[in-house]
């Protein structure tokens, strides 16, 4: 026997034995699952949700000044300056992109490639997101007025294998600055970060509350024990695509026949109901 | 296109795919229910990323790339969760026997082991996806030449570990004597 049907011979099972496992039970409860989740919403955040979204990091206000979301940055050359299993950092004229290729990333190994650049006070925080949203930049935390971070997430190289995602900083950047990276939470710990509540794995798997009005899917969530909170998209006012977003809104100014957007979990038991207000709604002051 | 388009293709794409992607878990998953949650998180990522799915066969190649990603994030958090797919867990748990049927022990598991992770992943894209360099080359992101180097130079590692197990190093003396 040659090496390679030595090595063929030890697989568990090769793809001939699995012949008419596409139509089983499971396979169609999985695509079920799968195709009753929404798909990447082509709607547009245009801040980050000022509350939970980001409990506990007192970045708000450094986000809002810090972050640009838009199209990619990387029209100029570019060189690559370092690399490792978990990061590659290309020089793109004044600024460094970052492209994490760990989805569960060792800050001092990131720490350590910063240094390498020269940026010696980057440093690294790990939220923790649903395991099922890996490599999420969430901003950088700052207190140079002068930084400028940018966003190009989905702009990975071709030639950088397994790129999660990608965002810049400006080179000449001083410190202290943080990166604000996520990674997976343990089981049972709450996300930093909301996640689809109907994903595989999270507390509504499978069940598609968008399009339902709230009072119809309260009543969903409540019957699996989990808890309500609601959220409101306000339309923007310039009339772009886009809304803003309003955390933690009570009960009471709630319109149980509004249509659900979304459901989001952060693990945590409660299921935050959010909902595009009608017409006659009243948005906030900021809104 | 329109959500209903989506999911007509998805569902092609999905019962076309299947087998293949549940073969690629099962190669690499240690228990039924990692298996079974890399294929529901790679369908997840397809279905989310529909607009980027390729059509034709070059699905498959973007979905072994997709579910190669999600099987490293499984490995790196070394997260144990219980499976919330249990009708495709159940369907797929007697793949998974308690002893090994190729025994643990005859120096080729041993081999296996000494390769690194890119060798091993190389060869078994080669051999038990039966994905010629060029396929390899898309679902690694790199060029074909460089796929079809690695490629040769996995399998010189692969041999030259074979070679240094004592077990193994009495196979070809069997083999002679049966002739």
């Amino acid at each position: 026997m040659n090496n390679d049907k030595i090595f063929k011979s030890r697989a568990r099972v090769l793809d001939e034995d699995l012949a008419g496992r596409a139509s089983t039970s499971g396979a169609d409860t999985l695509l079920a699952e799968v195709v009753s989740l929404e798909r990447v919403t082509r709607r547009r955040r245009l801040m980050p949700s000022p509350g939970r979204a980001l409990l506990g990091l007192g970045l708000a206000a450094a986000l809002a000044g810090a972050i640009v979301v838009g199209p990619s940055l990387f029209k100029t050359s570019s060189e690559q300056v370092y690399a490792s299993q978990a990061v590659t950092i290309d020089r793109v004229g004044d600024d460094y992109a970052f492209y994490f290729t760990d989805g569960d990333p060792d800050p001092a190994e990131l720490e350590k490639a910063f240094r390498k650049v020269g940026l010696d006070n980057l440093t690294v925080k790990l939220v923790p997101v649903s395991p099922r949203q890996p490599g999420t930049v969430f901003g950088i935390d700052k207190t140079e007025a002068g930084a400028v971070a940018k966003f190009t997430g989905g702009d990975c190289p071709r030639r950088v294998e397994n790129c999660l995602t990608a965002f810049s900083i400006n080179a000449d950047v001083e410190g202290p600055a943080k990166v604000v990276l996520s990674r997976p939470a343990n089981p049972g710990e709450k996300y930093a970060h909301p996640a689809d509540a109907s994903w595989p794995g999270e507390a509504l798997a499978g069940v598609n509350l968008q399009g339902r009005s709230l009072a119809e899917a309260a009543r969903v969530v409540r019957e699996r024990n989990l808890k309500v909170a609601y959220g409101l998209d306000w339309p923007l006012r310039s009339g772009e695509e886009g809304f803003r977003s309003e955390d933690e809104v009570p009960e009471s100014r709630i319109d149980p026949g509004w249509p659900v957007t979304a459901a989001q979990t952060y693990n945590d038991g409660v299921i935050v109901l959010r909902a595009a207000p009608g017409p006659e709604a009243t948005p906030p002051p900021g809104f | 296109m329109d959500e209903q388009d989506d999911r007509s293709r998805f569902e092609a794409v999905y019962r076309r795919t299947y087998e293949q992607i549940l073969g690629y878990a099962l190669r690499r998953c240690s228990s039924p229910e990692d298996a079974a949650d890399v294929v529901a998180e790679t369908y997840v990522v397809a279905w989310r990323r529909i607009a980027e799915l390729p059509g034709g066969e070059s699905g498959r190649l973007w979905l072994y790339g997709v579910a190669r990603r999600v099987l490293a994030n499984h490995r790196r958090s070394e997260r144990r969760r219980l499976t919330r797919h249990a009708e495709l867990t159940d369907e797929i748990a007697h793949f998974y026997p308690a002893p090994s049927h190729h025994g643990e022990h005859d120096g080729v598991a041993e081999a296996m082991d000494k390769l690194a992770d890119s060798d091993r992943e190389l060869l078994s894209l080669a051999l038990w996806e039966g994905l010629d360099p060029g396929e390899i080359a898309v679902v690694l992101n790199c060029s074909r030449n460089a796929a079809r180097i690695r490629l040769h130079r996995a399998r010189k590692r692969f041999a030259k570990a074979l070679g240094k197990t004592p077990l193994f190093a009495s196979q070809p003396l069997i083999e002679k004597e049966a002739r």
